[in-house]
């Protein structure tokens, strides 16, 4: 009798034993994401409430001087042109929400136009040293001229239950980085966060201590 | 309870050990074309089933009767059907046991089995019924960083719960007693046959402080299952209790339903144990006497529900409720007047026949009422379930449901399984509990044994 | 916000994606080139324009996203509408997005029909036209629906330029003998302005006008006003005809004279007035009326009529002791061989009460004035029968349809050399073309229509058209250069015409406004000297008397049968009998019992002109000789929805069945009923006619309003301690239940629903179909009690209906947001839980499908996904392309096997709340509207926090006549209903 209650006890504690370490495997994967983005907010310094948001860091990148040298491979999809963040947003410091005018008064953040690009790159063709247009950049120019827009490659997609207000994210001062990584050390844009996973969105939330409700998002 | 367990009957000379071994262990001898022919049957009968299912999942729910408001009908009802079929088995192994019954030994392994099986059948349809099945896992609680849970609140939850353990525990308690019965098979067997038994018997060698250890468990198990015959049936009664529909939110839900469980559980063990018993020979084991008790506990638990039936219809009335009055009237009198009027008819007047000892005493007539309490108490989960909510507060949703093929498919289907399995145990372990049968045998004499 | 510009949507299909709004998936994002100015993804853009399902002519705001409509709702700046809107108002999108719409022209040939260029069409015309005015005058016919304003003109002088006057402006319900009445009683042929709103004893002699009848949302909310119960008064309405519709179901007191004698019954009102010396009439006029008036005893109308005398007097007093009060008549459902006399005799009957230039006003100038009649029509049909038109052009029109069959429409249509439609379908007089033009939908044209009097509500384009159509008028200019003809000094085009006149800046304006509205000017009239000419004779009615009477009525969603074509409207139930899909014909129960029918019999309807098979609905709407059909269905071309469904009773009229005014008599013969044997289920929503004491919708009396006294529902039965207990209990839960962000402050969205006000119209329905992407099911599964949508009008019948004197109660159904909600418990997976915003949230990406929530539902106000509607290729797939552009981006289109449900239109919640933190301002109540709340028409709802004291739902939470449904259930609903008012005679 004693033996065969021991041995159900033990049964017992292997299991639960087993439930935990699955939890703290969990934790475990969630806690390193969480610490990254907590430093990148801080990295920032303190944001101006309104303008500020939105701004990118700017850790590693030095303005003016050569490009950044690309890596040997490039993570994410391949775009119809080679756009660089780590040159716009990184080298030279252009603001996200300069181009991505409307994650400041949307939902929905917006591509910038082609007109927003060529603002720039009706002056610029950032020749090389032969003086040559840049190639990608004349892309741009034809299509412009063309009246044609750029099929861009996809990056993010978050599933159609789920409804994410931009504007109140860029408006609580949080960096773009905080989901989209950090674009402006990356040549071609990866996702470096599944924003598909609920997790990622609740447990950021959980360290806010801003709501949890389903509604919020889902409806 | 002690009392139903009668005199052993002055019939034919007992059979000595060595006849019993042989006599339930010939049931395992390969099977002939009788068998193979059901076997396929059966099979054929499971393929549609899927297929049914399969269909189902492919375009939706659509493919099933279901007129809103009336969101559960015949799998929740047979859902029910088989967890209450499971109730008997846990019943005479079990409780039986702990009373000193005697009459259990020949039935009970045979009654395990069902439960287990049983369990296995019932244990299907709440995943069946979902609207999206491939997330039914998300009723569990598991470890998740999303923040989410499982609601405990929910009846459905309970269930969860209640029908996993119940399937643990019976499963354990039949693979138990399984052990000695299978080392006999063992010593019977050879080849590769030899070492599966060997393997399901734990090596088992008949010694004195095996069979005291084997006792001590048997007994705890028992003990262990109890409660379960009773809780299980009540927390599925629950599903209906705790919520506020008319005809369902009632407390004497749980004693009503465990009745009714054990009364459609012996109903089903008559109904197997029958045809079993011709064949395979096993008239000598499987006694008359036997049916008489599984007779005499039908009888009981028929009363017993049918004393629920009558309490659910005066309390409807007496309690004044507008809304209950017009369920039970509906229910009587309403568009389901027949399933209500099949369901009284074959639970609650035909065992009525059981009083007289003719009755339950003849094998063919228990076998005939037998059916028409399974046909009964299949119906009385549905008559709660439709026309509870065929009938509810909101006039303007009242409706009528009838089921679809893709519904009856997986009803015929579900039976198909159970008898699949059914059929594969009794060819591999013995369908009769041999060791027990022998502790009712007088002990053999040897020659010049001393006195 | 509500700017517009003509939009250039290069890539704007892309934009909605890269806005990465649900509106679909894809792994390709098209930026704009250069971003059209008034488009932010994610952020609404508005568009003021102007309704045309009907001639009413309401003003709208089309709601686009990623420049696609996506919902429309009433203009609050417009004096038709108010900002409010009907279903098939709302139901316009459908048209806009219907899949079966007409993509490009097309030409019949010999080998059948084929696409053909827009200039290849209009080189054709172009010529045909020429040599048709070149053969003589009056050779060119074109047919138009009730146009107005700069267009109508165009049409005429562009007629002109081809020698031709023929001219039809064709509508089905053209309220011919309204307008002659108005000559015959005061020398102005003109449907006049009725004042609803101040009128404070209503009489309708078979007026629908809360369904069909001139300008149903502007009526209904003038009804409200008036007989809507506020500080212990209202107005009395009692309903004069044979059939019990919509309308009448609201009305106080029910009379049924005999089919044809509304007329008479007027007339003898107007003589017991005088009798009684309560007529406010002077002078020589006085004696001529009396004298008039004097051969209406009420004893011999009491004989005609059925009615008895008594009545007559009692509403004569009380009709006169009311002031002002409305009589109005001329209803298409009872529209006779003598309607025209109808008509006076309810004008005369105004006049004599001193309604006239109080709330029955006429004013110059009115859409409707100008309408053909029916006899013009049937003129046009013997004339191109006769050869005598080789051209004849249909636009915005269908006469083979809404012409009784044996005016011989399709015949002599046939014999036209060529035959032109401007059409958005196939419909059955498209089908008999040679050209077919497809012209824009309302929501992509220019326009300014001049409806009523005193304003210009212009129509301009919401989106870049869907498919490769064109304004009619613009096909008509550019035909008109085409043979050299110089028309409305050479304008290219519709918006030519409409902005003529309008600096640029002035015109951006306008259209922002929604149009001009200026004051209409009154016109004094009095009642013609010689009016006492006028005989009264009892219409005539075809067929063997021993037959009951046809009643041919509109459908209130359907209309003239150009709605058919569209899911939503065809899956709204009937406002009276809550069918959808379906024809029936309404027969009263004794009737029924006599023949041996039951609901769902079908029967053959014989005419002397044809015959129809319909199923029975068994109703006790309908006297014991009438029997009634709606108009609508039975379309024998026209899109998948509509084609081959039901059957069109028009088939049972006599052309040349006319009255006075040269209209159609709807009501003009007897039938024959006989049953086939055959049987089918019908697609009601009514699960029982009877609430059986149930209290769900429930009446006071005035008189008791008054003292403030309720109707009791069954929750009387609990005892007082019980009462305490379950106060007590729910406290405690409560306390219990508000911890963590539940204890934060937060609004408690509630609603209240007036049901002295709601009339049951449906528009709330529609609007939720529109806002909320809840799909179409079809007929099978609306037989199957399967239907999707979230808002329900329930529909029931109190009292003995075996006479007239029973009453309708009408409560609309939606999620009560419970507090204490049964639904939420039950649910494993919480995917039903309770929001710290005091809703019952629905997330529907977790729900797995148990339906337990469904069943614990004591309102039944949760629905579930049966098939997979949402997901494109799947055979139950209802937003078929183009459809999906209409869905809304901000509400999940769910998946097969979730439970949905009404959460207010949480969109529009979060949408606001986003607005304003974003902002840093506060949410001002009333500001949030779910799609019901702002488009009922008669402003039944109630929406906002209730948290704050002084909300509008709050202080009308607290009217005494608040009460919760099964409140004995404790579940705490959101939702107070405000019992209805009936007020009794006398009272």
């Amino acid at each position: 009798m004693k033996r065969t209650i021991a041995t159900i006890a033990g049964m017992v504690l292997l299991g639960s034993a087993a439930a935990l370490a699955g939890v703290s495997l969990v934790k475990g994967q969630a806690a390193p994401a969480a610490v990254r983005e907590i430093q990148m907010d801080t990295g920032l310094g303190p944001l101006p409430a309104a303008g500020g948001a939105g701004y990118s860091s700017l850790t590693g990148v030095q303005p003016g001087g050569p490009w950044p040298a690309l890596p040997r491979r490039l993570k994410g999809p391949v775009q119809p042109i080679f756009y660089r963040h780590d040159i716009h947003a990184g080298q030279y410091r252009i603001p996200c929400l300069y181009c991505h005018n409307n994650a400041a008064n949307s939902w929905t953040a917006n591509i910038p136009s082609l007109s927003t690009c060529m603002g720039c790159h009706l002056i610029t063709s950032a020749p090389d040293s032969a003086g040559n247009p840049n190639p990608e950049i004349t892309k741009l120019r034809d299509s412009y001229t063309k009246g044609e827009s750029v099929q861009w490659a996809r990056v993010y997609k978050i599933p159609e239950y789920a409804h994410f207000p931009h504007m109140r994210h860029v408006a609580a001062g949080l960096a773009c980085q905080t989901c989209h990584g950090n674009i402006q050390q990356m040549p071609r844009v990866f996702a470096a966060v599944n924003v598909n996973s609920m997790g990622w969105c609740t447990s950021c939330h959980m360290q806010r201590g801003v709501t949890r409700d389903c509604t919020r998002c889902h409806f | 309870m002690a009392t139903i367990a009668t005199p052993v009957p002055a019939s034919a000379p007992e059979p000595t050990y060595a006849e019993t071994n042989r006599d339930v262990i010939a049931t395992l001898r390969p099977p002939g074309r009788k068998y193979f022919a059901g076997m396929a049957f059966i099979l054929v009968g499971l393929a549609f089933g899927a297929f049914c299912w399969g269909y189902q999942l492919r375009y939706g729910l659509g493919v099933t009767g279901y007129t809103p408001p009336i969101f559960w009908g015949t799998y929740i009802t047979t859902f029910v059907f088989w967890v209450g079929i499971a109730h008997s088995g846990t019943l005479i192994s079990a409780i039986l046991l702990l009373f000193r019954s005697g009459w259990r030994t020949a039935v009970y392994r045979t009654a395990e089995a069902m439960t287990v099986f049983a369990v296995m059948t019932a244990g299907l349809f709440p995943v069946l019924h979902l609207g999206r099945a491939w997330y039914a896992y998300w009723v569990f609680p598991y470890p998740n960083f999303r923040g989410v849970w499982s609601n405990f609140r929910s009846p459905l939850v309970w269930d969860v719960f209640a029908i996993s353990t119940y399937l643990t525990v019976s499963s354990t308690f039949l693979l138990m007693g399984l052990i000695p019965d299978v080392a006999a098979v063992r010593d019977q067997a050879a080849g590769w046959r030899r070492k599966l038994y060997g393997l399901v018997s734990f090596g088992w060698k008949g010694s004195d402080r095996e069979w005291r250890h084997f006792g001590k468990m048997y007994l705890y198990l028992a003990g262990f299952a109890t409660p379960l015959v009773l809780s299980v049936h009540s927390v599925v009664s629950w599903d209906f209790a705790m919520a506020i529909v008319p005809g369902w939110h009632a407390t004497i839900f749980a004693p009503y339903f465990v009745a009714g469980a054990i009364f459609s559980g012996c109903g089903m063990v008559i109904t197997i144990l029958v045809p079993l018993r011709k064949a395979f020979h096993l008239e000598r084991y499987i006694q008359v006497r036997h049916f008489e008790s599984l007779a005499k506990v039908c009888l009981l638990t028929a009363s017993i529900v049918a004393y629920a039936y009558a309490t659910e219809f005066f309390m409807a009335w007496y309690s004044g409720n507008p809304f209950e009055r017009a369920s039970f009237y509906n229910r009587a009198f309403g568009q389901y007047w027949w399933a209500t009027w099949i369901m009284l008819t074959c639970n609650a007047f035909i065992p009525q026949l059981l009083w007289f000892r003719k009755v339950r005493t003849s094998i063919r007539a228990l076998f005939v009422i037998s059916i028409f309490i399974n046909i009964g108490m299949w119906f009385e989960r549905f008559v709660i379930i439709v026309t509870g909510l065929s009938h509810e507060y909101e006039p303007w949703q009242w409706s009528y449901y009838l089921p679809r093929w893709p519904e009856l498919g997986i009803l015929i289907g579900s039976f198909c399984w159970f008898s699949m399995w059914f059929l594969l145990f009794i060819k591999f372990f013995p369908a009769v509990a041999i060791a027990e049968v022998k502790e009712a045998l007088p002990a053999p004499v040897r020659a010049g044994g001393h006195r | 916000m509500k700017r517009r510009r003509f939009l250039q949507v290069a890539g704007a299909a892309g934009a909605g994606l890269a806005a990465g709004c649900s509106s679909g998936s894809t792994d390709r994002l098209l930026p704009y080139v250069t971003p059209p100015e008034d488009i932010v993804p994610g952020i609404p853009t508005f568009y003021a324009s102007t309704c045309r399902e009907c001639p009413a002519g309401c003003g709208i705001h089309v709601k686009t996203r990623e420049a696609r409509a996506i919902k429309v709702e009433g203009n609050p700046a417009h004096p038709v509408s108010r900002g409010r809107l009907c279903a098939r108002g709302q139901a316009s999108l459908q048209g806009l997005y219907d899949p079966d719409r007409i993509r490009g022209p097309f030409r019949h040939t010999a080998r059948g029909l084929e696409p053909v260029t827009w200039d290849a069409a209009i080189a054709q015309l172009a010529e045909a036209l020429g040599a048709a005015a070149a053969s003589g005058p009056d050779r060119v016919a074109l047919v138009t629906g009730a146009d107005s304003g700069a267009l109508d003109g165009f049409y005429d002088e562009w007629l002109r330029a081809f020698r031709s006057t023929r001219r039809l402006r064709y509508e089905t319900f053209a309220y011919e003998p309204l307008r002659e009445a108005s000559r015959l009683a005061f020398g102005v042929a003109s449907v006049p302005e009725f004042d609803f709103a101040s009128a404070r004893y209503l009489l309708s002699f078979g007026a629908d006008f809360l369904e069909t009848w001139i300008s149903p949302v502007q009526y209904t909310r003038e009804f409200a006003e008036a007989h809507g119960f506020r500080d212990g008064g209202m107005a009395r309405f009692v309903a004069v005809e044979p059939r019990r519709g919509l309308t009448a179901f609201n009305a106080d007191e029910w009379i049924a004279p005999r089919p044809g004698t509304e007329g008479l019954l007027a007339l003898a009102l107007a003589a017991s007035v005088v009798r009684q010396g309560r007529a406010h009439l002077v002078g020589a006029e006085a004696d001529r009326v009396r004298g008039f008036l004097g051969r209406f005893g009420t004893q011999s109308v009491a004989e005609a009529t059925g009615v008895d005398e008594a009545v007559v007097d009692r509403l004569a007093r009380e009709f006169t002791a009311a002031q002002p009060s409305l009589a109005v008549g001329g209803g298409v459902a009872h529209q006779h061989r003598a309607a025209t006399q109808t008509a006076v005799a309810v004008h005369l009957l105004n006049y004599v009460a001193g309604n006239v230039g109080r709330t029955v006003r006429f004013q110059t100038g009115r859409a409707l004035d100008k309408l053909s009649r029916y006899s013009d029509a049937t003129a046009l049909v013997t004339a191109m029968a006769g050869g005598k038109v080789d051209v004849a052009l249909v636009h915005d029109a269908n006469p083979a349809f809404t012409l009784p069959r044996a005016a011989g429409f399709a015949d002599a249509f046939r014999k036209v050399g060529l035959k032109v439609a401007f059409a958005s379908h196939f419909d059955e007089t498209a089908a008999l073309c040679d050209l077919i033009l497809p012209d824009h939908t309302p929501l992509e044209q220019w326009g300014a229509l001049e409806t009523v009097a005193g304003t210009r509500s212009f129509v301009q384009p919401a989106m870049t058209p869907v498919f490769d159509t064109r304004q009619t008028a613009d096909v008509l200019a550019a035909v008109a250069q085409k043979a050299g003809k110089r028309v409305a000094a050479g304008a290219a085009s519709a918006r030519d015409l409409v902005a003529k006149g309008l600096a640029p800046a002035a015109l951006e304006q306008t259209l922002q406004h929604g149009g001009q509205f200026g004051p209409a000017q009154q016109r004094s009239v009095y009642l013609v000297s010689d009016f006492a000419r006028m005989a009264y004779q009892p219409p005539a009615f075809d067929g063997d008397a021993a037959g009951p009477v046809l009643v041919v009525y509109p459908s209130a969603s359907l209309f003239d049968g150009r709605g058919a074509n569209k899911g939503w409207l065809q899956e709204l139930p009937d406002v009276a009998t809550k069918i959808a899909w379906q024809s029936w014909i309404e027969v009263h129960p004794d009737t029924a019992r006599a023949l041996g029918l039951g609901t769902g019999d079908v029967v053959t309807v014989t005419s002397p002109h044809g015959s129809v098979e319909a199923p029975v609905h068994v109703y006790p709407g309908v006297r014991r000789d009438v029997v009634a059909m709606p108009i609508g269905q039975g379309h024998r071309e026209y899109g998948r929805t509509a084609k081959g469904r039901g059957v069109n009773p028009l088939d049972l009229l006599g052309a040349d069945a006319t009255d006075a005014s040269g209209a159609l008599a709807f009501c003009s013969t007897h039938v024959k009923i006989q049953k086939t044997g055959r049987s089918v289920q019908l697609a009601s929503t009514e699960g029982s006619a009877r609430q059986l004491g149930r209290g769900v919708a429930r009446a006071v009396s005035l008189a008791a309003a008054r003292q403030g006294e309720v109707e009791e529902g069954p929750e009387a039965t609990i005892t007082d301690a019980e009462r305490t207990a379950i106060a007590a209990a729910a406290a405690s839960q409560r306390q219990r239940a508000y911890i963590g962000e539940y204890a934060k402050p937060q609004p408690k969205w509630e609603m209240t629903v007036d049901l002295s006000r709601c009339t049951g119209c449906s528009a709330c329905m529609t609007a939720c179909y529109a806002e909320n992407n809840i799909p179409v099911v079809g007929e099978e599964q609306t037989v199957r009690h399967r239907g999707m949508a979230w808002i329900r009008l329930e529909r029931y019948f109190e009292g003995d209906t075996s006479g007239t004197d029973w009453q309708v109660r009408q409560i609309p159904m939606l999620c009560q947001q419970c507090e204490n909600a049964p639904c939420e418990p039950v649910c494993p997976v919480y995917a039903s839980y309770h929001t710290p915003d005091g809703l019952n949230g629905q997330v529907y990406n977790r729900c797995v499908g148990t339906r337990y929530c469904a069943n614990n539902c004591p309102y039944k106000v949760r629905y579930f996904n049966w098939w997979d509607y949402g997901t494109v290729g799947d055979p139950y797939f209802a937003f078929s392309e183009p459809l999906n552009w209409q869905l809304n981006p901000d509400v999940t289109v769910r998946t097969k096997g979730v439970m949905e449900k009404c959460t207010f239109c949480i969109q529009r919640i979060r949408f606001a709340q986003n607005d304003a933190k974003v902002r840093g301002r506060e949410l001002v109540d009333g500001e949030i509207t779910p799609a019901c709340v702002q488009t009922c028409p008669a402003d039944a709802f109630v929406f906002g926090d209730a948290h704050d004291p002084d909300s509008r739902v709050s202080r009308s939470k607290a009217d005494a006549r608040g009460y919760n449904v099964f409140d004995m259930l404790n579940a705490r609903p959101g939702i107070t209903y405000l019992e209805r008012v009936i007020r009794g005679e006398g009272a």
